[in-house]
């Protein structure tokens, strides 16, 4: 365990190596990153102006659980990119290599494809979480514990769709339209997700463990929300993990050319 | 004057083989049309929602019946997902490398890579305008209430698509400069939802949003094409098609201009 650990962050300091080789790209990415969803927020500002509340979730909620889903993103892209590539490395054959390495293929999925990105997202969303936290009463330890959980079911939902890729071939762009529309319907007003949708929420689209149920939980001080949270961020890792292997037991070796260093 | 009709005609059918395979493509793998399609349709239901929860606790006075609303929202949203990603395709063949035997084909590789994204486009057209629309009836309990605005909606959709395209392969050949084409796409994608009038119809917009999105793409887009539902008539069918034709001509200009710019920044090593 502990010599995986430090596998991965020699693959991640690898990998942040090769992303300050480019980093005036680096930069200016995060700052116009940064600079767009301020810019998307506007949409928020205007609805919020003509409509005070949607449902019992007000300007801030909406904005907590904004940055919540962005800072999510962030992360994810930044220590393990490779989760969104997944597709791209499967039709390419590039767990080849992995398959005859002593470590957790996982692991090298995540961390090694060699690619950053996402510092803007989590600059941006720390700060929104933190300024909407400050308005609903939220201290920064159960910030801290959201963002974390909100990792942690957002990374299960990208392995399991970009596991889909092991039945699918040329699934990346497929892949990377999911991902974003599961982040942002994530960050859509619980009050909104109503009848069949609900129930898409809770169980294939499994957005109310990333936002509604956290957000519901400190708002109106539930905490039966937490064990809910709790239980369906564990079922998320566990099914996305699961289709993961089904899908690795499937992978065939691809035949394309390629070196790796 | 017969010569170069000849060679036109002759460019035309050779992109529109591209367009035919990309089409064709897109039909052979169906369950990764479906599954765009089931997240397309979840996102059109929960923004129904959403305007419903509106519409239910009286919270703005809306200037429409929320039926058609409902179907503006709907639409706007199945115009998000109706074009395929081409830029991270151009993204692809550009860190590949894959971009060098591209060119050396006798044709455009701008052109190629176009009619590939508008058949792509038209093959997921035909199960959004189908079963989309059975859906969207189904779950919103009514057609619009001029259903035959649909299908001015439908055309200006998919001119409103290939103006979509144009603008994915201006931010897909930024690759060459920053490696990473999806950091301007997000930009580029933001922008489209903020003054697109994705999430609510531009009308409801501040005057001074209004004012400055009249003078950008995004309406064409996205807000124009979902507003034949709300009424208008005859009129904003035919100022929506001379906007779109006239920023289809602009985006265009543009996507050639640095594809050009582009041809001329290249270098290819090795073999």
């Amino acid at each position: 365990m502990g010599a995986d650990l430090l596998y991965f962050l020699a693959l991640l300091r690898a990998t942040l190596k090769t992303t300050a080789s480019l980093r005036a790209a680096y930069v200016t990415r995060a700052v116009f990153s940064v600079l767009t969803h301020g810019a998307y927020l506007i949409v928020w500002f205007f609805l919020f102006e003509a409509v005070p509340s949607l449902g019992g979730w007000r300007l801030e909620h909406v904005l907590f659980a904004y940055g919540l889903t962005v800072v999510s993103w962030g992360l994810l892209s930044f220590f393990a990119y490779g989760l969104r590539t997944l597709p791209r490395q499967i039709d390419s054959g590039d767990l080849d290599s992995y398959l005859i390495q002593p470590r957790p293929i996982l692991l090298n999925v995540m961390a090694g494809s060699g690619k950053s990105s996402g510092l803007g997202e989590i600059l941006f969303g720390l700060v929104l979480m933190l300024w909407a936290a400050s308005k609903i009463g939220v201290s920064v330890w159960v910030v801290l514990f959201l963002i974390l959980n909100g990792v942690l079911v957002f990374g299960a939902m990208v392995l399991a769709l970009a596991s889909l890729g092991f039945w699918l071939r040329d699934f990346f762009d497929t892949a990377e339209i999911l991902y974003y529309s599961y982040n942002i319907m994530a960050s859509r007003p619980a009050p909104a997700f109503d009848g069949i949708v609900y129930i898409a929420a809770l169980t294939i689209v499994p957005v109310a463990f990333m936002t509604h149920l956290p957000v519901q939980a400190v708002v109106d001080h539930r905490y039966a929300a937490i064990l809910w949270t709790l239980g369906g961020t564990f079922a998320c890792l566990a099914v996305s993990y699961a289709i993961f292997r089904v899908g690795l037991g499937r992978y065939e070796s691809s035949n394309r050319f390629g070196v790796r260093g | 004057m017969s010569a170069v009709l000849a060679d036109t005609i002759q460019i035309a059918r050779k992109f529109s083989v591209f367009a035919r395979v990309a089409a064709k493509d897109a039909w052979r793998h169906q369950a990764r049309f479906l599954l765009k399609f089931f997240f397309c349709i979840l996102f059109c239901f929960v923004f129904i929602e959403v305007w419903r929860l509106i519409d239910r606790e009286k919270l703005v006075p809306l200037p429409w019946s929320i039926v058609d609303v409902s179907w503006y929202v709907a639409l706007a949203q199945i115009m998000l997902f109706l074009s395929p990603r081409l830029f991270l395709t151009i993204e692809e063949d550009v860190r590949s490398g894959d971009i060098a035997c591209f060119l050396c084909r006798p044709m455009s590789y701008f052109g190629m890579r176009f009619a590939e994204g508008v058949g792509t486009m038209l093959a997921q057209a035909v199960g959004y305008f189908t079963a989309g629309f059975v859906l969207l009836r189904l779950y919103i309990g009514a057609w619009p209430s001029d259903p035959f605005s649909l299908l001015p909606a439908m055309a200006l959709m998919i001119g409103g698509s290939c103006l979509h395209i144009l603008f994915q392969i201006t931010t897909g050949l930024t690759a060459f400069w920053i490696q990473d084409a999806d950091a301007l796409y997000r930009i580029y994608q933001k922008l489209l939802i903020a003054l697109g009038g994705i999430y609510m119809p531009l009308a409801l917009y501040p005057e001074a949003v209004q004012a400055v999105s009249a003078f950008m793409p995004f309406a064409s887009i996205i807000s124009t094409p979902a507003g034949m539902v709300l009424g208008g008539g005859a009129k904003a069918l035919f100022s929506a098609l001379v906007l779109q034709i006239a920023w289809g001509a602009i985006a265009l200009a543009m996507a050639g201009a640095v594809y050009r710019f582009c041809l001329k920044r290249i270098e290819i090593n090795g073999g």
